[in-house]
């Protein structure tokens, strides 16, 4: 597993320079099972804020018609928002996802074939997403 | 002892349910429905983005019988990954790790996800009916 190739290397090794005095953060990008357990914590932080909101958006919306929908949705801090939540949303289920998949799926081939779809999933998933934020914004 | 007849872990169907394990099921399960709803929700958002048809198709679907079944069981799969999740996040401080705690904590987490999503029904009534 050559783990998360969103992220970067850029990224990764800024971060790790940032938590480098911490003894269970230092690292973390190079150990797969210590990222794993850092990225589903600090995507669940973020995603407590992130949820309520979103919560709270779509109980407003509930029967929306849709120009009103529309202008909710696209308003300077709903595009933040959305394009803030999606990326973490789609991070933090494809940990979930991937560690259902690590300790049901038996089969090595089949494994393997899981956690590639669920990567190409996620990733359709995260630019289908933005562009839908992205044209929101600019039909509103 | 060989591979082959190491014990394993319990198996669902002879293991007397616990609140415990119960959650811990419960939390696995509500996430896998919550991803699901991830998907719709970005299919939502591209139904917005695509023009008035699009949408008024998704609404027919969460106005219909099965919609709303589909998203009584999101709300409370969100409240309760919600409050497990801290639940969890507390167990990752160190705090909370025995017996007690850990029975305590998890009842909160039931009637907490029980009662909140109640009360997003009855403020979702109360806000229908009074708009």
């Amino acid at each position: 597993m050559n783990g998360h190739k969103l992220g970067g290397a850029a990224v990764c090794g800024a971060l790790e320079n940032a938590l480098g005095k911490c003894p269970v953060l230092k690292g973390w990008c190079r150990k797969e099972g210590v990222r794993h357990w850092v990225l589903q914590r600090l995507t669940a932080v973020a995603l407590i804020p992130l949820g309520v909101w979103f919560a709270l958006k779509v109980l407003s919306l509930t029967g929306a018609s849709y120009a009103v929908a529309l202008k909710a949705l696209g308003s300077g801090f709903s595009i933040l928002m959305l394009l803030i939540l999606i990326p973490v949303l789609v991070a933090h289920l494809g940990l979930g996802v991937q560690a259902v998949i690590d300790d049901y799926i038996h089969d090595e081939r089949v494994k393997r074939l899981s956690l590639k779809a669920l990567r190409y999933t996620n990733l359709i998933l995260i630019v289908a997403g933005i562009l839908a934020v992205l044209r929101i914004a600019l039909k509103s | 002892m060989t591979s082959a007849n190491r014990p394993l872990s319990p198996h669902l169907q002879i293991y007397k349910p616990q609140l415990t394990s119960v959650l811990s099921v419960l939390h696995r399960g509500t996430g896998l429905a919550l991803s699901a709803g991830a998907v719709v929700f970005i299919l939502w958002l591209l139904a917005v983005a695509a023009g008035p048809n699009a949408y008024g198709g998704m609404e027919g679907f969460f106005a219909s019988a099965l919609g709303r079944l589909f998203l009584l069981g999101w709300t409370f799969s969100f409240f309760y990954h919600l409050a497990n999740g801290i639940r969890h996040l507390l167990w990752d401080t160190g705090r909370n790790f025995d017996l007690e705690s850990t029975y305590k904590t998890g009842w909160i987490v039931v009637w907490t996800s029980i009662g909140l999503t109640v009360f997003t029904y009855v403020f979702g009534l109360f806000h229908w009916l009074f708009q």
